[in-house]
C-alpha cells in the first residue's frame, strides 16, 4: 500500500461521461446512499459509489475494467435516493455506453450509434446494401400479382447474402468485444482491490467456467435479479417481454431458414403454421414489452429522471421492428401491394439495424451483462440477495 | 449626606402568600427603626411607583430599601439617579417566596424558617443601605476621537464607521499606502448572494472613501512610538518619517491584521526544496501580476495541487484553523480553471470549512469538471519523472495512497496575528504559556504578553494586549468579543481572530460602535462594561495604604499605576468596577460609594444567628452568573433550604477575607462562595476574579486554624448561568456537610 497509485484524471473522459448523460457526476459527495439503497450490489466494495468516485476523478482505465458497471440493472433506486441529485443510475448508464464503445472493435461505430446526428447514416448503410443487392438480383420494381415479399426481396441472393454476412459481422464484433472486456475484468481482479477494507472476510469461492456460464444463462433466462430490484416490478415484465419476444422471433427466423433449405418450403406460410404462431407471439411480446418500457420511461422523464438517447433509440427500434413486422403481415394478407412492400422494406432495415449494431448499441448489454454475470459467478462475487 | 430611610415592602407575585409581610413591616419600623415603612400589593405598579416618587419629593426620602422582586427585574420602576438617591433591593420574590415551600394554609403552623430568611434579607438590605453613599462620578477623560491602528480592510472600515457615526478618527498605517494585505489580492471570493461568483477585492473603494473622508486623519508610513493615558485621555506618540507627532484619543481600535504563516518550516511539504511549491500568498501575487503559468517553461498550467491546512491545525506549527484558507483555495482553483480550461486542480484537505452561505461557493467548485477534491493526509511531496511535483497522500475515499502530479503545489498557509510576532511566550502563534516552555527570563514581561511593537503602551502591565492563546489579543469572552483586557482598547479583524474580509468589515463595525460607546460613557464618568453605566468608582483612603501593591498587581485591567514607592495611582477610566482591588486590600482602604468592605461586613453583622441548633449559611454569589442562576431556581420554583443568607458580590473576586472571619466569629456555620469558572476557558466577567477568589480562599486556612474551625466550613463552587438545576443540590449538599460537622462553636459567644 505504500507505493502510491498514480492518478491522472482524464478530463476528456469526464467530458464524455457528461456528454453521454452523466452530467450530474460532479454532484456526488460520496455519502454512499446509492450503494446502500441498491438491492443487488454486493456487500464487498459495492457499486455504484466507487464508480461515482472513479468517474468524478476521470479514472477511465479502472472503469473500463470494472465488471460492476454491467452487474447494475439500472433500476434507478440509487438515483431516487441520492440526496445530492447526482443520479448514479444515469452515470452508470453513461459509463456502460462508453464501455460498449471502447470494448467494440470499431469504437467510431458505437459513437455513431450514440449520437442522433448519425442516425440517418446508420439507416442509409443497410438501405444502400439492400438496394444494391436488389438491383443485382433485378427485382428493383414493384412486383405484380399477389403480394409475396420474395418477389421484391428474393431469399437468394438478397436476404440470404445480406443477413448472414451482417450476423457474421455482429458475431465477430461481439466475440472481440467480449474478449476485450473479459481481459479487462481479469487484469482488474489481479490488481489489489483498494476499495475493499483490509479486514474483508474471504468471500465464497468462485465457480468453474462452465458452471458460471450456466448460472449466468439461467439468470438471464429467468431475470431473477430484476425481481430483486423489487420496487420496479413492471421493468421485469417489460424486459421479459422484450427478451422472450426477441428470442421467439430469433427462433422463428431460424425455423424459416430450416424450412426453406431442408424442406424446400418457401414462405409465406399459412396462418395455421406453427412457425407463424411462434413469430406472431414473439412479435406481440416485443411490442407489448417495448410499449410498457416506453410508457414507463416517459413517466420517469416527467418526474425528472430522463433516459438517455441510447435508451430511447434502442426501445423505439425494437417497438418499430415489431410494429412493422405485424404491419407487413397484415398488409400482405390484405394484398395491399405498395404499403405492404414498403412496410416490409422498412422492417428489413430495422432488423438489420438491430443485428448489425448489436455490439455497438444499447443492445450490447445482452453480451456484456452476461459476460459480467459469468465473470462474477466465476470470481465468486456474490450479489446481495433480497433481504 | 443626611439620609432619610424608607422601607417598601411588596406583597405581590406570591410574596404575601409565602411570608407575613405585616410582621416584616413591624420589624422594619420597630427594631430596625426605619422612619418610613410602607407596604404595597404591587410596588412596581403605577400606584407603588407614584408613592415612591411622592415620598422622595415630599418626605425628602433619599435612601430607599425596596423589598420586592430580584434586582435583576423591574428596573424602570425602581431606578433612581444614583447621584442623589441611594437604593437597595431586597430579593423577597425569587430568592424567598418562589424558592421555598409556600406558607401553609390558615390554621396550620407557619414555617418560621422562611419568615426568618425574609427578615434576615431585609435586615441585610437595610444595613447596607444605611452605609451607602450617593455616587460621585469622576469624569477624567473627554476626548472623543478614536485612534485606529492599521489601514487594512478592518482599519479602514472601522475608521469609516466611526466617521459615519459623526466622530473623528485618527488612522495610523505603517506602510506608505493604505490597503494592507488586501492590496496583494488578485480576486476576492463572494461576499453576497448568490455566493457563487468571484468578486473583486473591495479594498480600492475603501481606500478611496477613507482618503476623501474629512473626519479621518491619516498617518501613513507611521508607527506607534508609545501610547499612554487611559480611556477618554489616551496620548499616542506617532513616529512618522522620522518625526514624532502626538495625537489624543478617547478609545483605540487595534486592527493590526495578520502575517501569513512563515512557510520555511514546511520543508516536508516541499517548501524550499522544490521550486514548484509556493504558498497561497505567493500564488495570489503571481495571479495578480498575470504570471500564472507552468514554472518549467511558462506554458499553460496543466495541473495545480492545493494542500490545505499546510502548517495549520498541527501542533508543530499553528494549532488552530485560520478559517479562510479553504475559501481562498476554492477561489484560486476557480480562477485558474477560468484562465486554463484544461487545467486540473487537486484540493487536498483534512476538512473543507466553508461555513454558512459559503457552502454555495464550495458546491460551485465541486460542480467544476476539472476540480478534484481529495480528503486525506499528505505523506510526501516529491518529484516525478517528467519534472512535475508529485504529492502523495492517503486518500480517504480512494482508500489507498495515491500520487498526484502537479505543475504547481500551493500550500494554503494560515494567519498569524501581528500581535503574536515579537519577543515573548506565545509568539508566532504557538500555544500560550500554559502549555509551552516557561517564559524566557530576559523578557521580564507578564506571561501572556508578546512584545510585538503594535501598541507600545506605557502600562505597568506591559506594552501590549495580553492574549490567551496563540497570540490573539482576545478576551475570550463570548459576551464581549471586541473588548480586550485593557479598557478602551478594542481589537478587531484578523488580529483578534482569523477571519476573512467580509467578517473583518463586520468586526470593524462592531469595534467602532464599541469605541464610540467607550468615549461617550467615559466622558460621563460611567463604567463601560460589563457594569455599563455604573457611576460609582473606587475611592482610596491613602493614609492607611501600606504599599503592599496587591491592588496594582491584582487588577486585571491595569487600573493602578505604581508611583515608584509602591503607592497605587488610579487611572479611573480604565476601571471596570469589579471590586477585585477592594477584595485584595488587606487594609480595606478601597471602597465604592455603593459597595465596600464595611457594607458587606454590616450585612453579615445584621444576620440573626439563633443560639439554638438552627444552622445559618452565608452565600456570596457572583452577580453575573450565580445570582441570576439563583433567581432562575425561584422562577422555575426550585426548592432549597431556608437557612442560606445570600449576599450578592459584583465579582466573586471582590471577596475580602475579613468577611469570612467576621462571619465565622459571629457564629455563622458555613460559608459558600458561588463564582464563575476559572482557569482555561474561564467564564469570569472580569477575567481573573474567580481565579483570585479561589487563590485567596487557599489562604483562609490560617484563619480557620486560628479559630480552630474545620476547613469544610468554607467552600467555593463554580457555577454557570444555566446551572439553575444544580444550585439546589449545591446549597443543600453544603448544608448536609455542615450538619455533619455540627454547629459553629462560636454561636452566641
Amino acid at each position: 500500500m505504500t507505493q502510491p497509485t498514480r492518478i491522472e484524471p482524464d478530463l476528456a473522459f469526464i467530458r464524455e461521461v457528461i456528454a453521454c448523460g452523466g452530467d450530474s457526476i460532479k454532484s456526488c459527495y460520496q455519502c454512499a446512499s446509492c450503494s446502500v439503497s441498491c438491492a443487488i450490489s454486493p456487500d464487498d466494495s459495492p457499486f455504484p459509489r466507487k464508480e461515482m468516485l472513479w468517474a468524478q476523478w476521470g479514472q477511465k482505465d479502472r472503469l473500463l475494467e470494472d465488471p460492476d458497471l454491467w452487474l447494475c440493472h439500472n433500476c434507478g433506486d440509487c438515483t431516487r435516493h441520492c440526496p445530492r441529485g447526482a443520479r448514479p443510475g444515469e452515470v452508470m448508464s453513461a459509463l456502460r455506453q462508453i464501455s460498449t464503445a471502447s470494448s467494440s472493435p470499431l469504437p467510431f461505430l458505437a459513437r455513431w450509434v450514440g449520437s442522433p446526428r448519425f442516425l440517418p447514416l446508420l439507416f442509409a448503410i443497410p438501405a444502400a446494401l439492400l438496394l444494391a443487392l436488389m438491383g443485382a438480383a433485378g427485382t428493383l420494381r414493384l412486383p405484380e400479382g399477389e403480394v409475396v415479399f420474395s418477389k421484391l426481396v428474393p431469399v437468394w441472393p438478397v436476404v440470404d447474402i445480406l443477413f448472414p454476412l451482417t450476423a457474421l459481422f455482429a458475431l465477430l464484433s461481439s466475440i472481440l468485444g467480449i474478449r476485450r472486456l473479459w481481459t479487462g475484468f481479469v487484469s482488474a481482479s489481479r490488481r489489489s482491490a483498494p476499495m475493499e477494507p483490509a479486514s474483508r472476510p474471504q468471500g465464497p469461492k468462485g465457480v468453474a467456467l462452465p458452471g458460471s456460464i450456466l448460472a449466468a444463462a439461467l439468470e438471464v433466462l429467468r431475470h431473477r435479479t430484476f425481481k430483486d430490484c423489487g420496487v420496479e416490478g413492471w421493468r421485469r415484465l417489460a424486459h421479459l417481454g422484450l427478451f422472450w419476444g426477441f428470442g421467439l422471433l430469433f427462433v422463428t427466423t431460424l425455423s424459416v431458414g430450416v424450412s426453406i433449405y431442408l424442406f424446400g418450403a418457401d414462405p409465406p406460410y399459412s396462418m395455421g403454421n406453427p412457425i407463424k404462431w411462434i413469430g406472431n407471439a414473439g412479435g406481440a411480446a416485443l411490442i407489448l414489452g417495448s410499449l410498457v418500457a416506453i410508457w414507463k420511461r416517459s413517466a420517469k422523464k416527467r418526474e425528472g429522471e430522463p433516459s438517455s438517447y441510447s435508451d430511447w433509440l434502442f426501445l423505439w427500434v425494437l417497438f418499430s421492428t415489431g410494429m412493422t413486422g405485424f404491419g407487413a403481415q397484415f398488409l400482405r394478407l390484405a394484398d395491399w401491394a405498395i404499403p405492404a412492400y414498403s412496410m416490409y422494406l422498412v422492417h428489413l432495415l430495422l432488423v438489420w439495424f438491430l443485428i448489425a449494431y448489436l455490439p455497438y448499441s444499447k443492445f450490447s448489454h445482452l453480451l456484456y451483462r452476461t459476460t459480467a454475470l459469468v465473470f462474477a459467478a466465476h470470481s465468486g462475487r456474490q450479489p446481495r440477495r433480497s433481504r | 449626606m443626611e439620609k432619610k430611610l424608607a422601607v417598601y415592602l411588596c406583597s405581590g407575585c406570591g410574596i404575601g402568600e409565602a411570608i407575613r409581610v405585616d410582621s416584616l413591616a413591624k420589624l422594619a419600623s420597630g427594631e430596625l427603626k426605619a422612619p418610613i415603612c410602607r407596604t404595597s400589593g404591587q410596588l412596581c405598579g403605577p400606584e407603588g411607583a407614584a408613592q415612591l416618587q411622592r415620598d422622595i419629593a415630599e418626605e425628602g426620602v433619599n435612601c430607599l430599601v425596596l423589598a420586592a422582586c430580584s434586582p435583576r427585574v423591574s428596573w424602570p420602576a425602581f431606578s433612581f439617579d444614583p447621584r442623589r438617591i441611594v437604593s437597595e433591593r431586597v430579593n423577597l420574590r425569587e430568592q424567598v417566596a418562589w424558592s421555598h415551600e409556600p406558607r401553609p394554609r390558615e390554621g396550620e403552623q407557619l414555617d418560621e424558617d422562611i419568615q426568618a430568611l425574609a427578615e434576615d434579607q431585609l435586615r441585610m438590605g437595610i444595613a447596607r443601605a444605611r452605609l451607602m453613599e450617593t455616587a460621585e462620578p469622576s469624569v477624567e477623560g473627554r476626548d472623543k476621537r478614536v485612534l485606529v491602528l492599521g489601514g487594512g480592510v478592518t482599519g479602514l472600515s472601522a475608521a469609516l464607521n466611526v466617521a459615519a457615526a459623526g466622530y473623528e478618527a485618527v488612522l495610523v498605517e505603517r506602510e506608505e499606502q493604505l490597503g494592507g494585505f488586501a492590496r496583494r489580492l488578485h480576486l476576492g471570493y463572494p461576499r453576497s448572494a448568490p455566493y457563487t461568483e468571484l468578486a473583486p477585492s473591495p479594498i480600492a473603494a475603501l481606500v478611496e472613501e477613507t482618503e476623501s473622508c474629512p473626519r479621518i486623519e491619516i498617518h501613513r508610513s507611521a508607527t506607534i512610538q508609545s501610547i499612554s493615558g487611559a480611556p477618554g485621555m489616551f496620548k499616542a506618540r506617532i513616529l512618522r518619517q522620522g518625526k514624532t507627532v502626538e495625537e489624543g484619543a478617547g478609545a483605540i481600535i487595534l486592527a493590526a491584521g495578520f502575517e501569513p504563516y512563515d512557510p520555511r518550516g514546511l520543508e516536508e511539504l516541499g517548501y524550499g526544496r522544490l521550486s514548484a511549491v509556493v504558498t497561497s500568498v505567493a500564488f495570489e501575487e503571481l495571479a495578480a501580476r498575470g504570471e500564472l503559468a507552468r514554472p518549467s517553461d511558462g506554458g499553460p498550467l496543466g495541473s495545480v495541487a492545493f494542500i490545505q491546512c499546510a502548517g495549520s491545525r498541527d501542533e508543530r506549527h499553528l494549532a488552530y484553523c485560520s478559517s479562510i484558507c479553504c475559501m481562498n483555495s476554492l477561489k484560486q482553483a476557480l480562477y485558474v480553471r477560468e484562465r486554463y480550461p484544461d487545467a486540473k486542480i487537486y484540493i487536498i484537505y483534512k476538512d473543507m470549512r466553508t461555513p454558512g452561505q459559503y457552502e454555495h461557493f464550495y458546491q460551485r467548485a465541486q460542480e467544476d469538471e476539472g476540480i478534484f477534491f481529495a480528503q486525506g493526509e499528505v505523506r510526501a511531496v516529491g518529484q516525478c519523472e517528467d519534472g512535475r511535483a508529485l504529492v502523495e497522500l492517503d486518500s480517504v475515499l480512494h482508500r489507498e495512497r495515491i500520487g498526484l502530479a502537479a505543475d504547481l503545489v500551493v500550500l494554503a498557509t494560515g494567519m498569524v496575528p501581528r500581535t503574536a510576532l515579537g519577543e515573548g511566550p506565545g509568539a508566532d502563534g504557538s500555544e500560550g504559556p500554559s502549555k509551552g516552555e516557561p517564559a524566557p527570563a530576559t523578557a521580564n514581561l507578564p506571561s501572556d504578553i508578546v512584545r510585538s511593537g503594535t501598541l507600545n503602551l506605557d502600562y505597568r502591565q506591559g506594552p501590549e494586549l495580553p492574549s490567551l492563546k496563540y497570540g490573539f489579543p482576545d478576551s475570550h469572552f463570548i459576551c464581549f468579543p471586541y473588548e480586550s483586557r485593557r479598557t478602551g482598547i478594542f481589537a478587531a479583524g484578523s488580529v483578534r481572530q482569523p477571519m476573512d474580509m467580509a467578517a473583518c468589515m463586520r468586526d470593524a463595525r462592531g469595534a467602532a460602535l464599541k469605541a464610540i460607546q467607550c468615549v461617550e460613557m467615559v466622558s460621563e464618568g460611567k463604567a463601560l462594561h460589563p457594569r455599563s453605566g455604573d457611576l460609582a468608582s473606587p475611592k482610596l483612603f491613602m493614609q492607611r495604604c501600606t504599599q503592599c501593591k496587591r491592588c496594582t498587581e491584582e487588577c486585571p485591567f491595569g487600573m493602578y499605576d505604581d508611583d515608584g514607592r509602591g503607592n497605587p495611582v488610579p487611572n479611573p477610566t480604565r476601571c471596570r468596577r469589579c471590586g477585585i482591588c477592594m477584595g485584595s486590600c488587606p487594609e480595606r482602604i478601597i471602597s465604592f460609594e455603593d459597595f465596600s468592605v464595611a457594607m458587606v461586613g454590616a450585612m453579615i453583622k445584621a444576620i440573626e444567628v439563633p443560639e439554638e441548633e438552627t444552622l445559618r449559611i452565608l452565600v456570596f454569589a457572583c452577580e453575573n452568573d450565580a445570582y441570576p442562576a439563583l433567581d432562575m431556581v425561584g422562577l422555575r420554583r426550585g426548592r432549597y433550604n431556608p437557612f442560606v443568607r445570600i449576599v450578592p458580590l459584583r465579582c466573586i473576586g471582590s471577596l475580602n477575607l475579613v468577611w469570612i472571619a467576621d462571619a465565622l466569629s459571629k457564629g455563622i456555620d458555613g460559608i459558600l462562595l458561588l463564582g464563575c469558572k476559572h482557569g482555561e476557558d474561564y467564564q469570569c466577567h472580569f477575567i481573573q476574579g474567580s481565579a483570585l477568589a479561589n487563590e485567596r480562599l487557599g489562604k483562609i486556612k490560617e484563619t480557620l486554624d486560628r479559630l480552630m474551625l474545620e476547613p469544610e466550613r468554607v467552600r467555593i463552587e463554580q457555577v454557570e448561568i444555566d446551572d439553575c438545576d444544580r444550585i439546589p443540590a449545591i446549597l443543600d449538599g453544603f448544608l448536609e456537610t455542615i450538619e455533619a460537622i455540627g454547629p459553629n462553636p462560636y454561636k452566641g459567644v
